[in-house]
């Protein structure tokens, strides 16, 4: 009975392993867009595979992986490096507070309204790490679980522990500020003309950043 | 089409649908009405591909990081070693329930061996120079983050106390060989310091492992990975320090406030 039951769980750890194993490439392109830097990215993968070994019992076989694998993946993130991020952050001056105001602004509806939405498909990839790399966490981490990994509003609701509600407005808010930040960069990069709403707002955030400078020198 | 106001609001709702269509969140009979109506509105498939292309962006962005080699041999790795923890059961019980004393003779066999992973592991640990949940000037904030969060009384050493105030601490818990351990950071003038704690697994024999006098401990040092580790044994407990400092450093810091 005994090695009957041995024989059992090192088929279901050679199982688990091999589905851990499947999902590998997706999780460390998750924990690269959530941690922005490659040797934490690996260091959170793998803090947590061996959560996910600790833990395997509460997985029901059967039930759907990569949700749950997302699920450790993420709450490893939250409670052991947002601490950092945090920081970061705040630092880098994307709170909240700046994404709302940007959103209530006209100007800036009315650039991610604008139809010519082709250029997107001739940004490089590197510009588009950059724009969502620069979204703020919140909105950040549901777009990534979303469109990078194409998991289900119920799923990402269990993984970032808010309702589904406040996901679909995370999605919403994250993806119009990320078409914002991509529309930024194709200006740089003369992919696309500034739309006299943007040249507006481009004069807005200017005046804004010589006001501060002017405080705090 | 016409623009009724009974269309334009069909407009109004299929453009709010049109993410939950691509995000595959509709049924098959809410997504047929969408795409019937995408079918007849140049307006909303403007919307749809607008929507369609960001995604796609996203997703080719994506595929341009894969998981490294590195990090697929650790992971690999972790999950051989949580197989050898339950074939070691397998083997070691019934051993242990027929002949005690051979069982005993494998135990001090094995737990050199586990002694030396471990310090492998905390050296990894150390060398990676991981972020830590709690940040503190002193020791007593550190032991009071760590109440409550391990199966085990975290009494960490006071081995900084000569050391001027500006020392900073930090404090996570941390998987140590799929164990739960303490781990405690000192930030040196030269150079930082890794303490691990974790329960001992074998405490019987820890009196026979040789090593230094160090106060009232038995202290093995030894140069793992480039660094300087000691470790030590204590009620019940293990104690494995790496470090940057040099062996004599080391033993100095030890010495000075061990008792």
């Amino acid at each position: 009975m005994g090695f009957l039951g041995f024989g059992k769980k090192a088929k279901q750890l050679d199982e688990f392993q091999a589905l851990i194993e499947q999902h590998l490439d997706g999780m460390f392109r998750v924990a690269l867009r959530y941690t922005r830097d490659k040797t934490l990215a690996e260091d959170l993968v793998h803090d947590t595979v061996v959560r996910a070994l600790r833990f395997q019992d509460k997985f029901e076989r059967g039930t759907n992986f990569k949700a749950w694998i997302y699920t450790v993946l993420t709450h490893t993130f939250i409670h052991r490096y947002r601490r950092q991020k945090r920081e970061r952050e705040i630092l880098e001056g994307a709170t909240q507070e700046d994404v709302a105001s940007q959103l209530r602004s006209e100007a800036s509806r009315e650039l991610a309204a604008h139809p010519e939405a082709a250029y997107v498909e001739h940004m490089l990839s590197d510009d588009v790490v950059k724009a969502l790399d620069s979204l703020p966490e919140d909105f950040r981490s549901v777009v990534v679980l979303c469109d990078l990994e194409g998991l289900a509003y119920k799923d990402i609701a269990d993984a970032v522990d808010v309702p589904v509600g406040t996901v679909m407005s995370r999605l919403y808010r994250g993806r119009r500020l990320l078409e914002q930040k991509l529309a930024g960069l194709a200006v740089e990069r003369g992919i696309i003309k500034p739309s006299a709403a943007q040249a507006e707002e481009q004069q807005q955030v200017l005046d804004l950043q010589a006001f501060k400078r002017r405080k705090s020198g | 089409m016409t623009s009724s106001p009974n269309n334009r609001m069909q407009c109004d709702e299929v453009t709010r649908a049109i993410p939950w269509l691509l995000d595959e969140e509709l049924d098959s009979q809410q997504a047929a009405e969408v795409e019937a109506h995408l079918h007849d509105c140049a307006e909303c498939r403007v919307v749809l591909q607008r929507e369609g292309q960001l995604r796609l962006a996203v997703r080719r962005a994506g595929e341009l990081e894969e998981c490294p080699d590195s990090l697929r041999n650790k992971v690999s790795s972790a999950c051989t070693r949580e197989k050898r923890r339950h074939l070691a059961w397998q083997r070691t019980w019934p051993a242990m329930s027929a002949a005690a004393i051979l069982a005993s003779f494998i135990w001090q066999g094995t737990t050199g061996n586990a002694e030396a992973q471990d310090l492998e592991e905390a050296a990894v640990r150390h060398a990676r120079n991981l972020p830590m949940d709690v940040v503190a000037g002193d020791l007593g904030r550190v032991e009071q983050y760590f109440d409550g969060k391990l199966p085990f009384a975290v009494h960490v050493p006071d081995i900084v106390r000569n050391q001027p105030a500006s020392i900073q601490l930090g404090g996570r818990v941390i998987d140590l060989s799929n164990r739960e351990a303490a781990y405690v950071r000192y930030d040196l003038p030269g150079g930082r310091m890794s303490m691990f704690v974790y329960p001992d697994p074998n405490p019987r024999f820890s009196e026979v492992i040789p090593g230094y006098q160090i106060g009232d401990r038995r202290v093995l040092i030894r140069q793992v990975r480039g660094y300087t580790t000691a470790q030590w044994h204590s009620q019940g407990l293990v104690y494995s320090v790496v470090t940057d400092l040099p062996e004599r450093e080391l033993s100095t810091v030890l010495t000075a406030n061990m008792r």
